[in-house]
């Protein structure tokens, strides 16, 4: 038993309502780490991620967070704990500014609102210059990449120890993909730890340290990025997902 | 045209007050997705209250102040003691708690307060001043007043401060909201007192020249619907545009046709605005609710 992971999941079921969605999945996350969560479409990533963050409570199982029980802990309450969820499909304020959206990311600094404001106001425009050009913009206006960005950017506003991000690369180009990679990149070697959910399995395990494979509510498989990336079965997986598009 | 004019005031003064009503529903519905029935009924609390404290002896703006103030509290205690438990977030249930809500807030003032008619002295006495050969009492004067002052601080809530910015948050992406840290619930109760508190400002401003009496909420109620629905429920701004035009429709229908149509009028509008556009005649693309 060991006390130095950051996020620790034993065995936790979850799902919807008297829908069963994840099985007895146990996972880990180190300080520093960049883990990857891969799987195919449906297999529960999204479902694991609200569990994580709250807006699903787990049916059983335990959550801990730097070894204190997070289990029962709403979103709101988690968020000033330091983790911070970039959420499937951005769930952007979209008739407000881009300036309001990140100003609603620091909403939980309470009475320190306005030194957090100010430093990841220029944290993050420093990470995304595109950003700034678009401050007074209205966030529906902005393309899909630089929405997905602002998404970044909102969780970032809060400080976290612990970013979640669930699939940021969907339906981006790829020149707009590399550009959130390599700010996540930038992240790490600040020393964030990040636990990233991806379809694309490549593109994760090219970035992380280490992986898990999902399928149908359970992690049917760990280990090292390199590895991971190496292995017949997820090869498998990865091809199958290429083929799946017309199959599935 | 000095009988348009008086017809013109008494529409404005009656659409203030219907479009402070309004603004309660928007309110509510944009946190909730769901119509507070119980909204007349803080309307009803607004006079009643400022009665009752000016019978204890208060000056009238600190009584009025008193009123405003107690009956956004009820309206707060009202979400979280009826609403939150029995209906969870579900809209359906919410209406209905509302309903349930408006009968016993009904029969409570009633009693507390006694059955009878009370009235409120005006808040600045004297005579009416004149304007083109139309009249305008100084309570109309006041209804207006207030209602500025309401509309713009909400106004400023909503666009200036962290709180109405996370109340709109809340209700534009409930799961993004309570992802930053905003307790959403707690933007429901919120919403409940901040409708409960504009109903009550409108009850309290209009009791001077209407009386009141413990079940005057249901009547207004209708009218506040309507003028929110004409709004398109989705928009502030548009629901007090649709408070003023129903107060206006409703005034020179009464004078140019026939009296026995003013109560009719927002029934009709209700209905042709249900069947010709669900969305509102004058709601925008109705995208944001607040
Ligand atoms: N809101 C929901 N209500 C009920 N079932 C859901 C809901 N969202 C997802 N599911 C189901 O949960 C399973 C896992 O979904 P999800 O976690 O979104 O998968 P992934 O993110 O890996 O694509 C799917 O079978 C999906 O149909
Ligand atoms: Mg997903």
């Amino acid at each position: 038993m060991t006390n130095s992971h950051l996020l620790e999941l034993h065995n936790v079921d979850s799902g919807y309502g008297r829908t069963q969605v994840l099985r007895d999945v146990s996972l880990h996350v180190d300080a520093g780490e960049l883990v990857a969560l891969i799987g195919s479409n449906g297999a529960g990533k999204s479902t694991l991620l609200k569990t994580i963050v709250g807006l699903l409570r787990a049916s059983s199982g335990e959550l801990n967070l730097d070894g204190n029980s997070i289990t029962h802990m709403t979103p709101e309450k988690l968020v000033r704990r330091g983790v911070a969820l970039v959420p499937e499909g951005r769930l952007l304020f979209g008739p407000m500014t881009v300036r309001e959206n990140l100003e609603l990311g620091a909403y939980s600094a309470g009475a320190r609102r306005g030194t957090a404001v100010k430093d990841g106001l220029r944290r993050v425009f420093e990470l995304f210059p595109v950003l700034s050009e678009r401050a007074s913009q209205h966030a529906e206006t902005l393309s899909g990449g630089e929405q997905q960005m602002l998404a970044v950017a909102r969780a970032l506003m809060s400080s976290p120890t612990l970013l979640l991000l669930d699939e940021p690369s969907l339906g981006l180009a790829p020149r707009v993909i590399a550009e959130i990679f390599s700010a996540l990149e930038v992240l790490r070697r600040e020393g964030m730890t990040i636990l990233l959910v991806e379809q694309d399995a490549r593109l994760a395990l090219k970035h992380a340290d280490r992986g898990y494979v999902m399928r149908t509510g359970e992690i049917v498989l760990e280990g090292a990025a390199s590895d991971l990336l190496t292995d017949e079965s997820v090869r498998t997986i990865y091809l199958g997902l290429l083929k799946g598009e017309g199959s599935a | 045209m000095a009988e348009l004019l008086q017809f013109v005031i008494a529409g404005l003064k009656s659409g203030s007050i219907y479009a402070l009503v309004a603004l309660g529903f928007t309110i509510v519905y944009a946190a909730t997705g769901a119509i507070n029935f119980a909204q007349g009924e803080f309307y009803m609390l607004g006079g009643m209250l400022g009665v009752w404290f000016v019978s204890l002896g208060l000056p009238v703006p600190v009584a009025a102040l008193c009123a405003v103030v107690s009956a956004a509290a009820a309206g707060a205690l009202f979400e979280l003691a009826a609403v939150r438990p029995i209906a969870g977030g579900d809209p359906l249930r919410i209406i209905i708690v509302t309903i349930g809500g408006s009968v016993v807030l009904r029969q409570l003032a009633l009693h507390l307060f006694g059955p009878d008619e009370l009235t409120l002295a005006s808040f600045t006495p004297g005579p009416s001043i004149r304007l083109f050969g139309a009249a305008i009492e100084r309570q109309t004067l006041w209804i207006w007043a207030l209602t500025l002052v309401a509309v713009v601080g909400l106004v400023i809530l909503y666009r200036r401060t962290a709180f109405g910015k996370a109340m709109r948050a809340t209700s534009l992406r409930r799961d993004a909201a309570r992802l930053v840290g905003i307790d959403a619930r707690a933007m429901v109760t919120a919403s409940f007192a901040l409708a409960a508190g504009l109903g009550a400002l409108a009850g309290l401003a209009v009791t001077p020249l209407t009386q009141t009496a413990f079940d005057v909420g249901a009547g207004i109620g209708v009218k506040g619907f309507s003028a929110a629905i004409l709004g398109g429920l989705g928009n502030p701004i548009a629901a007090v545009g649709g408070g003023l035009v129903l107060g206006l429709l409703e005034s020179l229908a009464a004078g140019y046709l026939d009296p026995i149509y003013k109560d009719a009028i927002s029934l009709i509008v209700l209905l042709a605005v249900l069947f010709l556009r669900p969305q509102g005649l004058l709601g925008g693309s109705g995208k944001e609710k607040v």
